[in-house]
């Protein structure tokens, strides 16, 4: 089959390689549909994630058709047309049972070697580095799905591939972080970040309850979206005083809630983002934090940070006092996609309503065999670029 | 803590002790370190299956090196009601390779307790046990892979056992490797499931030796014993291992083409 490969800093390739199969009983072999390129991608093409090897296959935003199945799968069958959660998850642990199924104990073959890092392991990914399983991804024609009785979501007919794609990642993402915003009727609530999660992200305020969503990002491309579909409120960083700004436009008191939609990656111009980048450059601090460091500090007391912006290491110059002494609740993690995804499907449906169509966030698409430039469009041109689909 | 002098006098005193049966214990090390080391060298001269009691390696039961004097005999706190200066001990306990290990398991404590029990069982997650067959009451033939393609094999007999509580075994005389371990299960509240503790030890005279020689090997005692007790907890609440073994991936090597 056709698969994309990571040979290193930007640099991904198309080759052939075998067939996936199965190779445990509760696995099934997905024949891919649609596949997207996630803003996570991007980390492991600018090689900020360690522990890849030559040769692994990316993608973990993935949808299809089963063609293959383990014999410990029953409650599947060949033909079914299935959403992939990104996150591999065995359905049986403490974790799992408590539906907190992006830190699953089980299916994580390097645990161990997680577990040196973090202490603790959480649950492998798709496509995401050694440290994370080394499972194959899915910007491939076929994917192998572990433990494909929790990890395969049947979609009705009536959602097309554009419609279901984003529930494998994003549109969860967005939702879970709203829900760890802790979202009360009549907030303002401020994202940093613009890309597919913050859209969502904004998107999914409002289904929490947010009166206001205010949306910072310096492409106006993507600030634009914010506002036309996520009627956001919106600032560019480049323009204004973010802190400031925020201030005033909240009356003296700051937002309720602050979600920073951006992770390891922030951009700046302000002296902390430029240090930041110095340091990571010199290797003496591995994440930049700069939307992080402006989320904590905006927060009004007694609020809450939620992060969906994925960190990987240390950080430098965290602001651990301003939320300590403001009371802060902070919450983060790789979502549990799982969780949420019989409630979103239903959104996306629309029970009677209009649903809610995500597919407004893709901007471009590509076969499978342009994938490498695919990345390089959306790595050098995120104005235009917003959301990537592939076709195998 | 208080400190009084009294402790203080005391630690010195012990401190002195320790460093006594340090010196003891050096001299068995080094005397340990060149049977090992022969038997090392000696290693390529053994056939499969030949003659045991050479050389044990790193085996996921938490196994041992065994001189050649047949002096190591070990037991300790292990599922036996002793203390650390048992007479029973005839190791001083801080020598030796002890590995202890706990997980807890999403599963009712008659569930685990059972999969275990059944020795047959555990081949299916220690990964460097080929076999292990009931002989008998409580004892059973274990074969387990050795460096160099070689196997060896040994006899075990659980000492111990109460049901839902304990497991403890150990292995025979004449075999090519010695152990003592234990494993205990406990209830955990509110439907958590079942903590088990698993504790090995090995090589009684060599001391750290072992795990030097296991390194020659490429193995890490201490890290296998672990992957097994996880191996252990993934067969029971995911029914199988998870695994990237066999899958596929584009060329390891850099200079592979594009499309
Ligand atoms: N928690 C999860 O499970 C999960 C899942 C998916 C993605 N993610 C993470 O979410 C983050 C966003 O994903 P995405 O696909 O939207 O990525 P993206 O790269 O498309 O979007 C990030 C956006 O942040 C903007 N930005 C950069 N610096 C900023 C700053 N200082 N202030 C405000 N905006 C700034 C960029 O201009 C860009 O528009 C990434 O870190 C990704 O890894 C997490
Ligand atoms: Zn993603
Ligand atoms: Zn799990």
């Amino acid at each position: 089959m056709k698969a994309l490969c990571w040979y290193g800093k930007q640099d991904v390739r198309v080759l052939n390689v075998d067939d996936p199969a199965i190779l445990n009983p509760r696995d099934a072999i997905i024949r891919i549909t649609s596949t997207a390129i996630c803003g996570s991608d991007l980390h492991l093409y600018n090689g900020m994630i360690p522990t890849m090897q030559l040769g692994d296959i990316l993608g973990h935003e993935f949808m299809g058709e089963v063609i293959e199945l383990g014999s410990s799968v029953t409650n599947l069958k060949i033909g079914d047309r299935v959403v992939i959660p990104f996150t591999i998850s065995c359905g049986g642990c403490f974790f799992c049972n408590r539906q907190l199924y992006s830190l699953c104990d089980n299916s994580n073959p390097n645990a161990a070697m997680a577990e040196k890092m973090y202490g603790y392991s959480g649950s492998a990914l798709y496509g995401y580095s050694h440290l994370f399983g080394g499972y194959a991804g899915g910007q491939a024609e076929y994917v192998r799905v572990p433990f494909a009785d929790v990890g395969a979501f049947k979609i009705p007919d009536e959602l097309s591939d554009d419609q279901a794609l984003f529930l494998t990642d994003i549109l969860p993402t967005g939702f879970m972080a709203a829900e760890n915003a802790n979202i009360q009727r009549g907030d303002t609530v401020a994202v940093w970040g613009c890309g597919p999660v913050g859209q969502f992200t904004i998107q999914s305020a409002y289904w929490h309850g947010a009166e206001r969503v205010i949306a910072i990002d310096h492409i106006p491309e993507r600030l634009e979206m914010a506002r036309t579909h996520g009627k956001a409120e919106t600032l560019n960083y480049e323009e204004v005083n973010v802190l400031e700004t925020l201030n005033e436009m909240t009356g003296g008191i700051g937002p309720d809630a602050c979600i920073d939609c951006v992770g390891l990656e922030s951009h700046g111009f302000s002296p902390d983002a430029i240090y930041d980048k110095v340091k990571t450059k010199l290797m003496l601090a591995t994440d930049r934090l700069h939307a992080l460091r402006e989320a904590i500090t905006a927060c009004r007391k007694g609020g809450s940070v939620s992060v969906p912006g994925v960190y990987a290491g240390y950080l430098d110059k965290f602001p651990f006092g301003a939320a300590f002494s403001k009371g802060l609740t902070l919450k983060m993690g790789q979502t549990h996609v799982h969780r949420y995804l019989d409630e979103l499907i239903k959104k996306v449906i629309g029970n009677g309503k209009p649903g809610f169509d995500p597919s407004y966030i893709i901007t471009h698409r590509y076969p499978l065999s342009s994938a490498p430039e695919a990345y390089k469009t959306f790595y050098e041109n995120k104005g235009e670029c917003i959301k990537v689909v592939l076709t195998p | 803590m208080p400190v009084s002098t009294q402790s203080v006098e005391s630690f010195f005193e012990s401190m002195k002790a320790s460093q006594r049966t340090l010196t003891a214990n050096l001299n068995d090390t080094e005397k340990w370190l060149s049977i090992a080391a022969g038997a090392y060298l000696g290693v390529k001269g053994l056939s499969r299956g030949g003659p045991s009691g050479l050389l044990a390696t790193g085996l996921a039961a938490g196994l041992l090196y065994r001189g050649l004097t047949g002096h190591c005999y070990l037991y300790d706190q292990l599922g036996i009601d002793t203390t650390e200066k048992s007479s029973l001990t005839v190791i001083p306990a801080q020598q030796g390779v002890h590995v202890k290990k706990s997980v807890t398991i999403a599963k009712p404590i008659e569930e685990v307790f059972r999969f275990w029990d059944d020795v047959e069982n555990l081949p299916r997650f220690m990964t460097h046990i080929i076999s292990v067959t009931t002989t008998g009451e409580s004892r059973s033939h274990w074969i387990a892979e050795a460096p160099l393609g070689l196997q060896v094999e040994w006899d075990a007999e659980v000492f111990n056992r109460v049901p839902n509580e304990l497991i403890a075994w150990q292995s025979l005389p004449g075999g090519a490797v010695q152990s003592v371990g234990s494993i205990r299960f406990a209830e955990q509240p509110n439907g958590r499931g079942t903590s088990v503790t698993l504790n090995m030890k090995y090589n009684p005279t060599g001391g750290k030796v072992t795990d030097a020689i296991a390194g020659l090997f490429g193995r890490d005692l201490a890290s296998e014993i672990d992957g097994d007790l996880r191996n252990f907890k993934r067969l029971l609440e995911a029914g199988e291992l998870p695994t990237v073994d066999g899958q596929t991936h584009g060329p390891r090597s850099s200079l592979s083409r594009m499309l």
